[in-house]
């Protein structure tokens, strides 16, 4: 019986608990890899977390870290089990990014993140909507997943996965990738932590690419202080990414300054999420905080702006599958006709959607209209940050402006489900690094605040949001 | 044309709910002809990055994984549709 109660409290520990256990060997990483695959046996059936378990694999790095741990070998990370969406490559390791084109892709390699994390347990891969593309995970070619606060709604998009999988204790942490909110509004719907790095602060490389200039890689938590340990162990120059640097920005903080930008609390905000974060706003200002109300006066444009650059990015990422090297679906009598067939069956709706948006957009009649137009509107956009940030050290408000939808509910009205990216595609357009935390909830369903903060001061992010985290607890 | 361009199959007059929503897109993204840009620079890329070079060495790599996800190969070369038909 007592071993039976290990193996149920195993699976909601932080990385920080976990790893203190292990290090005073109350339990083996094998056990606590086999506590994890059992909940997973358990439980994914009703939430569809994981595209792939690797069962396999994850005993295999479980025991060579309990010989670590043996030799007094271990850090922070050594053994820990966590779950990677299924856009990142792990060698030997299917990697679909959920899309028919790659059902039986095999990775050749590791991404650069695998390998800086190749001392924990991969337990599997996450759903994902196709390439990356989406808000609510229903875009995956091959199901949807279920947010685990309340199953018949979304856990958000595009790392729903790696979300529902951390907010069901199917996994102590997860990575996820985002390209306009695809690691902070899955967050926030399923009610744990995640970060946005500042643009360049993780390597890209063996990422699937969806938009390059957008795209990060970061953790998808329990709590602040577990983000940080991931964030710190990824990050970092790479030779295989030339966009990756080792930058790392500090501001001296005495009384923090926090901006409220009042684009973020206009029209379409739900009420009850709009309350939480003045709340929470209100908390830090109780403590000494100084808030200021700011303006980034190019929000509305955001949306639009990432609308073209993204998909413009996409179609030039995406050119590759073409079911010549790997991925064949079809044949065609002609090279031209193999293409069409094998990209017309392999990628779905909102792939070729955006990949026709996208050529739209870079063609030479419309290049300048749109493509060029959504660049200079970028720099707008980063302008706007760069100016607020003269005066205050973070930006707070909403990480999405409504709370999870059911699932089905938006499907036929892909404009609404853009806008639950409102206030999360302008962070990636200028870079910034963002974290969105859980502020409350409304009928049970989570709430979650974005911090902004300049580039690569991810440091005071984590110091930041931690001041609401550890007095709230 | 340019789903053609995109090498994707003539999706858009085959497909209603492909046209409608793409038709919402775009006039959605139209909003930017409001935003005035004159002396705007372009913010194309945000990286710090400078040009990194390796040594022009050969580098040996493991093909054999990468072989194994080909759909059809001939003594470890790809096999293709050819490019040019007898008319070219």
């Amino acid at each position: 019986m007592r071993c039976l109660k290990k193996m149920i409290d195993l699976t909601n520990l932080t990385i920080k608990q976990a790893h203190s256990s292990l290090k005073e060997k109350r339990f083996s990483s094998v056990e606590l890899t086999q506590a994890f695959l059992n909940r997973i046996d358990e439980k994914d059936k009703e939430i569809k977390a994981y595209l792939t378990v690797t069962t396999e694999l994850a005993l295999k790095q479980a025991k060579a870290a309990d010989e670590k741990i043996k030799k007094g070998e271990m850090d922070i990370l050594t053994g820990i089990p966590c779950a990677i969406k299924d856009n990142m490559m792990i060698k030997n390791i299917k990697c679909t990014a959920g899309s028919k084109f790659l059902e039986n892709y095999i990775s050749p390699y590791n991404a650069t993140v695998i390998e800086k994390l190749k001392d924990c347990v991969f337990l599997g891969k996450t759903n994902l909507d196709e390439f990356a593309m989406g808000s609510s995970c229903e875009n995956s070619a091959y199901f949807s997943t279920s947010n685990p606060r309340d199953l018949e709604r979304v856990p958000g998009g595009s790392s729903g996965g790696s979300a529902a999988a951390v907010a069901s204790d199917q996994c102590i942490f997860a990575l996820g990738s985002d390209t306009g909110g695809s690691i902070r509004q899955p967050a926030c719907f399923c009610g744990i932590t995640g970060l946005k790095p500042t643009y360049g602060a993780v390597s890209r490389y063996g990422l699937i690419a969806f938009a390059s200039s957008l795209d990060q890689i970061g953790p998808m938590t329990k709590n602040i202080e577990d983000a940080e340990i991931v964030f710190n162990a990824i990050k970092g120059i790479d030779k295989m990414d030339s966009t990756s640097c080792d930058e790392a920005r500090n501001r001296e903080i005495n009384k923090i300054k926090i901006g409220v930008p009042k684009e973020y609390f206009g029209k379409g905000l739900d009420f009850e999420i709009e309350k939480a974060v003045k709340d929470a706003i209100s908390f830090y200002e109780k403590n000494g905080a100084e808030i200021h109300e700011i303006s980034l006066p190019h929000t509305e444009y955001a949306l639009a702006c990432y609308y073209i650059i993204a998909p413009s990015e996409a179609s030039a990422n995406l050119a590759r599958f073409d079911g010549i090297r790997y991925g064949k679906i079809s044949s065609g009598e002609s090279l031209i006709d193999y293409y069409l067939q094998n990209r017309t069956k392999g990628f779905g709706d909102e792939v070729k959607k955006r990949i026709i948006l996208g050529t739209y957009t870079l063609s030479a009649g419309y290049y300048d209209e749109y493509y060029k137009k959504a660049l200079k509107v970028r720099t707008l956009i980063k302008q706007d940050f760069e100016k607020v940030f003269e005066k205050v050290d973070v930006i707070i408000g909403p990480t999405s402006p409504c709370l999870p939808f059911k699932i089905g509910e938006l499907v036929d009205d892909p404009l609404a489900m853009y806008l639950s990216d409102i206030y999360t595609v302008s962070v990636n357009l200028a870079g910034l690094p963002a974290i969105s935390i859980p502020c409350g909830k409304s009928n049970g369903l989570p709430i979650g605040m974005q911090l902004i903060a300049p580039a690569f001061m991810e440091n005071n992010l984590f110091k930041i949001a931690k001041l609401y985290d550890n007095t709230r607890n | 044309m340019i789903s053609k361009i995109a090498k994707l199959a003539n999706l858009i007059s085959e497909n209603k709910k492909m046209e409608k929503d793409f038709s919402s897109i775009l006039d959605y993204v139209n909003k930017l002809k409001e935003v005035d840009v004159s002396n705007v620079e372009e913010t194309a890329n945000l990286s710090c990055s400078i040009n990194v070079f390796r040594k022009d060495i050969e580098e040996k790599k493991d093909n054999a994984l990468i072989l194994e996800l080909m759909p059809e190969k001939r003594n470890n070369y790809l096999v293709v549709n050819e490019v040019f038909e007898e008319n070219d």
